[in-house]
Parts: C-alpha cells; sequence; structure tokens
C-alpha cells in the first residue's frame, strides 16, 4: 500500500532506533550509523528523518534528561510505534519474500 | 516516594525535569551567532532537540579542534535551517496539487446543480456587463480634452453678469482677446474661434460645411491637434489659409494629395490648405472640420463679419481660450479680469452695456461636464455621470448579493457534504479553499459572459448614449484592469463569506444538516428588501423621466414646428436678398405651400438680447430679441392677439418697429391694446424711435427647461440666417420637389440644403431622452437581476418546505392555502421595500424636477405603478414557483421519511 513503503535511509534509521532502544536520539542514532554502516550523515539529515517518521507515525518521541555537554538542553528519544514495527517486519517480509524467489543463477551463486 | 519535580508542558505531558544549575556551556562565537538565526528560522517546537544535539556534537568535536567543532556547528545548523524550509516548500507544492481537485470539484457541484449555477452566472453577468458599459460611459466622460498637453493651463474665457459671479456663456467678444493678451502678463497666449459655417467647394464637389471655423494661428500650438501633412504651428499664420481634417481632404480631393491645393469659400474666396489634421478625438469638447484663418477676416466678404463682430468688445461672436504661463497667481488674474471691461472697454458703450459684464475663466478640463449656454457642440453632464456610476454600483451589489444569498441559503443542502468532507480528514483550511475556488470559477465564468454580452450590447449601448464605441475601447488596458477588478471585488465579497462561514461548522453538526446552522433569516430578508427597494426606485424614476419628457413633447408651446421645413441661409446676404425680392412670392404661391418667412432663429435656438428701453422705462435693459420677417408669426403658428404684423410695404416695420409678447406686456403693465404705440428705442440712441406695433400670445421659443422671458420681435434685417416654409396638406415630398425646383431656378450655385423644424426643436430634449433610455435599459438589467435573484431564493425555499406543504396538503390544505402560506413573506418583504423606497422616490424625484421650469407634479401613482410592476414581477415567479409544490404529489415527497 502508498504510504506504508518506507526508503532506504529511513528503515536504516528506524533500525538504529530498535537498536539503541530505549536511547535513541540525534546524535547517538549519527554514531551508531556512522559505527555500523561506516556512513556519514549528517546531523539534520537525521532530524529530518526522524521527524518524518514521526509525522507518518511509525516513531513516537519524548524528552529525556539534560546534560552539561548539551548546554542544559533535553535530549529525545525516539520508540518504535506498533505501525513503525508493522512497516518495519513488512519491509523485512517483502525482502524475504523477494530473495527467495530470485533463482540461483540470477545471482551467479553455484 | 519519588524525588522527581513534574513540570507541566504542552501538549499537556508530564515530564521529569532535572535541575543542572551547573551544567551550563560557555558559548562560544558561532554558537551565540547561530543560535539566533535558528531561533528565528527553525520550528521552536523542534529547536530544543536541535540545540541540544548540535551542542553535544559540538563538545566531542572541540576534541580534535576547536576549528573543526566550530565549522561543523555552522554548517549543520545552517543544513537543518535550510532543509526545514526545503521541507515545508515541497509540502505547500503538494498542497498545491489540490488545486486541480478543488477546480474539478466546483465544476461538479455547479454541474450537479445546474439550475443555481445558471442563475448564479447569468445574474452576476449581467451585473458585470452593466457595470462594465457604464465604466466606458464614465470613462469616457471624464476623459474629455485630456489629450492636449497644455490641458492644464488652458482656460476658456466665459461671460457672466457680475451679480451672478460665474461665466454662465461660453462665448465672448472678438476684441478681448488681444487686449488681454496686451496687459496680463500671466497670459502666454491666445485663442479665438469664430464659428462660421461657410460653403466650400472644389469644382463642382460643393457642401455646406458646418463645422468650419477662423481660428487664430496658436489654435495649433496650444492645442495638441495631430498633424499629419503640412507644418502645423506655422499653417494658419498667412490669410486665406486653411486647416481641414482627413476626412475633409479625403471629400474634396479623393485620391490625390490636398496640401497646397485651394478651396473656394462662398463663391467668392479662394483658401489655400496648409495643412491636415486627424479629425479631433471623441473626447474633444472642440469639434471642427476645416479651420480657417483669422487673418482672412479683414477681407471677407460678410460686413458684420469684417467689422463690428471681430472688433467691438460688446459683440459677442467669438470662442477665446487662453493658455496661461506656468505658476502664476490664478485667483489674482481673475480678480483682475472683473476689471478689463472697465479700464479696456470704450468708456460710453461701458456705461451702456458693460457695468454688469464680468469675464470668468473656466478650466478646459472642466468644459465638457460643467457646461455653460452657447456651447459649440452638446455636452455632458456631471451629474449623469454620478447617477449611473451610482446605478453600476447598485445593480453589482445586487448581484454580489444576489450570489451570497443563494449559497448561504443553500447551505443547507451542501452541510452534509461539508460535514463528510471534515470528517474524513479536511482542514477547514481546505473547505474554504474550495469554496474560494467555487466563487473564484463562478466570477470567471460570469466575466467571460459578460464581455460576450457588452461586446454583442456595445452597438445598442452606442444607440442609447449617442456615444461611439469600438471594440478597441474593450482592449485598454484600463477597461481590462476594471473588468478584473470588479470581478474580483464581487468572488470576494460574493464568495469569501461563505467559504469562512461554511467551513467553520463542526462537522457533526454539518452532517445531520441542522437547519439552524444555514445562516440568519433577517440577513436574507434584509437583502430581498433592498432589492425591491432597488428595483421600485428604479421603475419609478424610469417612469418619472418618461412622462416629464412625454410632458415636454407634447405640450402646448403657443408656437406650431409641424410641417415647418427650414432653409438656412447663414446670413450669405445674396440668399438673403434673392428670397426677399423674388423667392418668397414665388414660394407663397405654390399650391403645396402655406406661407415662408425669413427670420433670424428658428424654434428652439439661443438667440441674442438688445439692449433697448420702452415708452415709461427709466433705464435700458437687455431684451431677448428675435429678428424676424413678414409672415414669420404665421408660418410658425404664432397668434397675435392684438396689433398686425410686419410689413415688407412699410419702411418703418424694417427699422426700429416691434412686437413684443404678452410676458413682456404684463412686465411693464401694459394690456395688449394698451401696449400698441408705445415708443421702443433700440441702442439709447434716439433715432428713429419705433413703436409696438403687436402682441403676440406666450410662446415657448426655446425647451421648458427655461421660462417664458420677455420677448422682442424686430423687423429690422440684420441678422438673416434661415427660411421657414410652412408646407400645406400632407404631401411632404411633393412639397420639397417644388420649393427645390423654385430654389435651383433662383440659386442654382447654393446647394439646396433642409431640416425640418420639429425635429432641431425635439433635439434639445435629447439629454433627457437620452437620460430616460439610459435609465430605462439599465433599471430594466437591474430588475432582472433581483428577480433573477428571487428565482434562486424561492425555488430554494420550495425544495426546503415541499415536505411541509405535503404534509399540509394530506391535511387538507387547499391549493389557494398553499400559495398564500407560501407567498406571504415575500408579500410582506415587498410591503416593507415600498415603506423605504417610497419618500427616496419622492425626495430624488421632486430634485430632478425641479430642473425644469414646466413640470409634471411627482404623484403617488408612480410609485403606485413601480410596486404593481415589481409586485407583478414577484407574482408570476411566486405562481411558477408555486406549481411546484402545488403539484407535487404528498406521497412522492414524503415517501423518504
Amino acid at each position: 500500500m502508498k504510504g506504508t513503503y518506507l526508503g532506504e535511509f529511513e528503515e536504516l534509521v528506524m533500525l538504529v532506533v530498535g537498536v539503541l532502544h530505549p536511547k535513541a536520539y540525534g546524535v547517538a542514532i549519527k554514531k551508531q550509523i556512522l559505527s555500523q554502516t561506516k556512513r556519514k550523515v549528517t546531523l539534520s539529515a537525521v532530524h529530518a528523518v526522524l521527524h518524518r517518521l514521526e509525522n507518518k507515525g511509525y516513531l513516537t518521541s519524548e524528552f529525556g534528561e539534560a546534560t552539561a555537554e548539551r548546554g542544559g538542553k533535553r535530549k529525545k528519544y525516539f520508540t518504535i510505534t506498533m505501525a513503525g514495527s508493522k512497516a518495519l517486519s513488512m519491509a523485512m517480509e517483502t525482502r524475504k519474500d523477494l530473495w527467495s524467489q530470485i533463482p540461483n543463477v540470477a545471482l551467479h551463486r553455484s | 516516594m519519588s524525588t522527581l519535580v513534574y513540570e507541566l508542558h504542552w501538549p499537556i505531558q508530564l515530564i521529569p525535569y532535572v535541575k543542572n544549575s551547573n551544567q551550563h556551556i560557555e558559548p562560544t562565537y558561532s554558537t551565540r551567532r547561530l543560535g539566533v538565526i535558528l531561533k528565528w528560522w527553525y520550528p521552536a517546537a523542534l529547536l530544543e532537540e536541535l540545540e541540544g544535539d548540535l551542542n553535544e556534537e559540538y563538545r566531542e568535536n572541540l576534541k580534535s579542534s576547536k576549528f573543526k567543532a566550530e565549522w561543523l556547528y555552522a554548517k549543520d545548523s545552517i543544513a537543518a535551517v535550510l532543509r526545514h524550509w526545503l521541507w515545508s516548500f515541497t509540502n505547500y507544492l503538494k498542497q498545491s496539487i489540490m488545486i486541480s481537485n478543488y477546480v474539478k470539484t466546483s465544476f461538479r457541484v455547479m454541474l450537479r446543480h445546474k439550475f443555481y449555477s445558471v442563475l448564479n452566472i447569468v445574474g452576476l453577468a449581467l451585473g458585470l456587463s452593466c457595470c462594465l458599459l457604464i465604466f466606458l460611459f464614465v470613462n469616457h466622460e471624464t476623459s474629455y480634452d485630456k489629450f492636449h498637453q497644455k490641458a492644464e493651463k488652458l482656460y476658456r474665457l466665459n461671460l457672466g453678469s457680475i451679480e451672478r459671479g460665474y461665466g454662465s456663456y461660453a462665448k465672448s467678444s472678438g476684441a478681448m482677446a488681444q487686449v488681454l493678451l496686451d496687459n496680463y502678463p500671466e497670459i502666454e497666449s491666445a485663442v479665438r474661434l469664430r464659428h462660421f459655417p461657410s460653403l466650400v467647394a472644389n469644382g463642382d464637389t460643393r457642401f455646406y460645411e458646418d463645422k468650419f471655423f477662423f481660428v487664430d494661428s496658436t489654435m495649433m500650438t496650444a492645442f495638441s491637434w495631430e498633424v499629419v501633412a503640412g507644418n502645423g504651428p506655422e499653417a494658419l499664420t498667412q490669410p486665406n489659409t486653411l486647416v481641414i481634417t482627413e476626412e475633409v481632404a479625403q471629400k474634396y480631393f479623393p485620391n490625390e494629395p490636398a496640401l497646397g491645393k485651394q478651396l473656394s469659400i462662398d463663391n467668392v474666396m479662394n483658401f489655400e490648405i496648409t495643412a491636415i489634421v486627424k479629425s479631433p478625438p471623441r473626447n474633444s469638447h472642440l469639434d471642427f472640420d476645416i479651420l480657417a484663418s483669422t487673418m482672412s477676416i479683414p477681407t471677407h466678404h460678410s460686413e458684420p463679419l469684417r467689422t463690428y463682430q471681430s472688433h467691438s468688445w460688446y459683440a459677442v461672436y467669438f470662442y477665446t481660450y487662453l493658455l496661461l504661463k506656468p505658476g502664476i497667481d490664478l485667483e489674482n488674474l481673475e480678480l483682475k479680469l472683473l476689471d478689463a471691461p472697465r479700464l479696456y472697454s470704450d468708456p460710453e458703450q461701458y456705461e451702456l452695456y458693460g457695468r454688469r459684464q464680468g469675464l470668468y475663466l473656466q478650466p478646459l478640463l472642466d468644459i465638457h461636464l460643467d457646461p455653460v449656454s452657447a456651447e459649440i457642440t452638446p455636452q455632458g453632464n456631471m451629474t449623469y455621470v454620478w447617477i449611473f456610476s451610482v446605478i453600476a454600483v447598485l445593480i453589482l451589489v445586487v448581484g454580489c448579493v444576489n450570489y451570497l444569498n443563494l449559497v448561504t441559503a443553500r447551505a443547507s443542502t451542501r452541510l452534509k457534504e461539508i460535514g463528510l468532507r471534515k470528517a474524513i480528514g479536511a482542514s477547514r483550511a481546505n473547505l474554504k479553499y474550495q469554496f474560494a475556488w467555487e466563487s473564484i470559477i463562478i466570477g470567471s465564468l460570469a466575466l467571460v459572459l459578460a464581455w460576450v454580452i457588452v461586446l454583442l450590447g456595445l452597438p445598442l449601448f452606442n444607440a442609447i448614449t449617442g456615444k461611439q464605441f469600438y471594440f478597441e475601447d474593450l482592449l485598454t488596458l484600463e477597461f481590462i484592469l476594471a473588468s478584473m477588478g470588479v470581478v474580483t471585488l464581487t468572488t470576494m465579497i460574493g464568495g469569501l463569506y461563505p467559504a469562512f462561514y461554511l467551513a467553520k461548522f463542526q462537522a457533526a453538526t454539518a452532517i445531520k444538516g441542522d437547519s439552524a446552522a444555514t445562516g440568519k433569516a433577517w440577513i436574507r430578508k434584509s437583502v430581498v428588501v433592498m432589492q425591491f427597494s432597488i428595483s421600485v426606485i428604479l421603475i419609478a424614476a424610469t417612469f418619472l423621466i418618461h412622462r416629464q419628457t412625454s410632458f415636454m413633447l407634447s405640450k402646448d408651446l403657443g408656437l406650431n414646428t409641424d410641417k415647418v421645413i427650414v432653409i438656412p441661409t447663414r446670413g450669405v446676404a445674396e440668399l438673403n436678398n434673392t428670397y426677399l425680392s423674388t423667392l418668397k412670392h414665388q414660394l407663397d404661391v405654390l399650391p403645396t405651400v402655406q406661407s415662408s418667412a425669413i427670420g433670424e432663429l428658428s424654434p428652439g435656438e439661443l438667440g441674442g438680447g438688445i439692449i433697448a428701453r420702452f415708452e415709461g422705462m427709466a433705464e435700458n435693459r437687455n431684451f431677448k430679441t428675435i429678428i424676424i420677417g413678414t409672415d414669420y408669426l404665421d408660418t410658425y403658428g404664432i397668434e397675435l392677439i392684438a396689433g398686425r404684423d410686419f410689413s415688407e410695404e412699410i419702411v418703418e416695420d424694417t427699422l426700429e418697429n416691434v412686437i413684443i409678447n404678452e410676458t413682456l406686456a404684463n412686465l411693464m403693465g401694459w394690456t395688449p391694446e394698451e401696449a400698441l404705440g408705445k415708443k421702443y428705442d433700440f441702442g439709447d440712441d434716439g433715432i428713429n424711435p419705433g413703436q409696438v406695433i403687436g402682441v403676440t400670445k406666450d410662446f415657448h421659443f426655446r425647451t421648458l427647461h427655461t421660462e417664458i422671458v420677455p420677448t422682442v420681435f424686430s423687423g429690422n434685417h440684420r441678422f438673416l440666417q434661415k427660411i421657414a416654409i410652412k408646407v400645406k396638406g400632407d404631401n411632404l415630398p411633393e412639397a420639397l420637389v417644388d420649393i427645390e425646383e423654385v430654389w435651383k431656378g433662383q440659386l442654382p450655385q447654393y446647394p439646396f440644403e433642409y431640416y425640418f423644424a420639429d425635429e432641431s426643436l425635439t433635439q434639445l430634449y435629447f439629454n433627457e431622452k437620452n437620460f430616460g433610455r439610459i435609465f430605462l435599459t439599465f433599471s430594466t438589467l437591474a430588475i432582472s437581476v433581483a428577480l433573477l435573484g428571487l428565482i434562486g431564493l424561492t425555488a430554494f425555499f420550495v425544495e426546503k418546505r415541499l415536505k411541509e406543504f405535503g404534509i399540509r396538503k394530506v391535511l387538507g390544505a387547499t391549493d389557494s392555502h398553499l400559495f398564500v402560506a407560501f407567498s406571504r413573506n415575500v408579500v410582506q418583504l415587498l410591503a416593507v421595500a415600498l415603506v423605504i423606497s417610497s419618500p427616496l422616490v419622492i425626495i430624488l424625484g421632486n430634485r430632478w424636477l425641479e430642473t425644469f421650469s414646466y413640470r409634471i407634479s411627482m404623484s403617488a401613482d408612480i410609485i403606485l405603478l413601480a410596486a404593481i410592476i415589481s409586485g407583478l414581477g414577484c407574482f408570476v415567479i411566486l405562481i411558477w414557483q408555486a406549481t411546484r409544490i402545488i403539484f407535487s404529489n404528498p406521497a412522492d415527497v414524503l415517501r423518504n421519511d
């Protein structure tokens, strides 16, 4: 269905949010992406995706504690919603399904 | 127990709040700077998270290098702002994709309710087209003479009496211009015009040119006429030179260059064409075909023109225009001009004629809409411009109000749609857009239709107004902007109100179709009352104008212009003398001619006055004087109640003997019989005093705007201008053939030209007739628009009350009961409208009637008639709509519940 579809980066961010649960916030997500996938992303890109996913209802957020290094500003922790987890698993199902249908020959595997 | 402190946040959520007094971070250069940018350009709700994350990263990056930390902070924060705005913009674009949806839905709604849509569009289009036509008219009327580059500095010299304090006469004397130019340094140059219709010929091509003027050479420099050939400023500096328009050039010299050619004037002079100009534009108050140089006057064959008409301060024959220098004290100049007659005219004549003479300046730009007497061509009327502007606004208001009324009234049928839209997630903004788009589309369609109506109605409009508007006038930027402006205004008023009004309903109320939510009834009622009132006023006004005009046209004038043929001689001595010596006798014996006479004026024309004294008067005064020959009174059916007509045999009759009218006799306190033989002295010179030889019954020589004034008929043959021939029997064509034959026999070198006296008299009521016709047209349109609105409204009420009437029927209501129940409201509203409009009609009607000396009285039946007509209109609509109720089957109507 149109709308439940997840972009590649959206999926990645959602997965990382899951990995960091329940302490997923902007900087942590960015670091995690860097360490796990060696991709350098900008903070604003991460924020934009987080807010978009939140608008779609796949993520939810709440303010956490403030720390000294944040200049007294609170962190915003993101968690996956029910709809989000559905969308994630649907994406995985689709991939699995598609993978299973590809004949080995096509992937040059013997 | 928890030690956490809870703080209230919006949206309400409980968030653990941790004190962090000592965790403050030293802001660096970039953070301080960019903090401001972020605060202003980033949504506040997301700001804390972003700032926090940025700070955290900054701290971490500080470990590698300060520069890197600063750079990344700056880059990331700017990137965040840009990203946010890009996102907002794409969102907006996604929103605007909705436009196509709005348009599509609007068309669907319109198609579903074809009846109302057509009503709306036609009503608006009619209103708009009226407005546009009136705009054309008003725009044209107010554009007069603006094309002259020096228009702001040009003034016309008007004469008036000092007691009245303003210039009431457009002409001045030929002697004034030079004297004023010599003595008042404020005046840069002066232009004199002498209207002098002449016989113009090139070989056998021979015409009387009515728009023939003698003008000073400054005519070509002070005004901005478009010269197409020749040297404009030099053109009229020599005697016997002419400037002609392209049309005239084409008439006398078809397909050959006219410049430098000669034209014969009055068969005795030859003038050279030194320049050719375009005809004066439509919005010029001066209209001419041929301009001849005033330098030619000293050798002109007409003796009066050569002598006193051009040189006497008190002979008023010229139009004088003055070009003033920039930056002068106008008020001071006007004051000084009042002294001019005393300072510069002959002292003896000043004592005799000049004591009350005042010289006044009228700005060129004011002439068209504020004309005085003796204008060259009929000019406009500011009152009419105002009245039509008001009508335009009224019609537009009626149109807008219709639209508004229909939309809000029908809101209930659309409430379900609104509710459903809300329920499936349409925001209030969406709904507003939806309604706004509907009104924009209806407005645009109405505009297109209005343009078509204007285009098709243009010839009719030209016929009504007597103006010349062309298709090109519709393509001017002004016109297009005006129509756009009007339609925008209309849709704003008519469309945006419902948009806001309807969008604010709660989804639940809306879906229920709660009729209480469909707007206040009193607004709708007062709107209907307003429309009725406007209609009644317009209908009553139309009747009033029509009655007054026909009253004026049918009133017994005391003279009879019926079947009188007029042949102008224009004062040409050869014609006058031929008539007096031979022509008259030949004409009078024709079997088709009753009588003929020569005179100065034909009825309707504005003559001059002569300063004279009757026996028993202490002082000279100005009497309206008409110069006539024998049989003039007979020919025009003016009745003598005492004495006799002039006779060619009696020498005194052609000198200073006079015939007076009853009003003059009354003024002097004489009975008609007493008046006979009383002494009359013209010019106070005591030479050849004449006497009163006859008294006529009173007659209206001019229009009924003016009262009958004391009038003198003089038999002195100085200003004979027109031959009048009364036809015997009904065979006008035969009479014309006879008369022409006689004319050709005597005067083959002059074209036979004539007009009918009654037609030229009727011409004087042109303004009233015109006004009446325009009023009739626009009031008809206004009423149609109002009735269209009523149709829409009643049709809607029928739909709404169909069930109610079904139940009434089932319970045994008869057809007439139903009709009364249905129409009661409308009749009440009509009654209220009558109460409101009647006093207005009476006040405004009396105001207008006061401009006529002879007028009908304002009577109640005019209002009654207007009421009956508008009532009849409503009645027809009510019956039409009521039949829908009466013929409906209660079973069908009530089945659904």
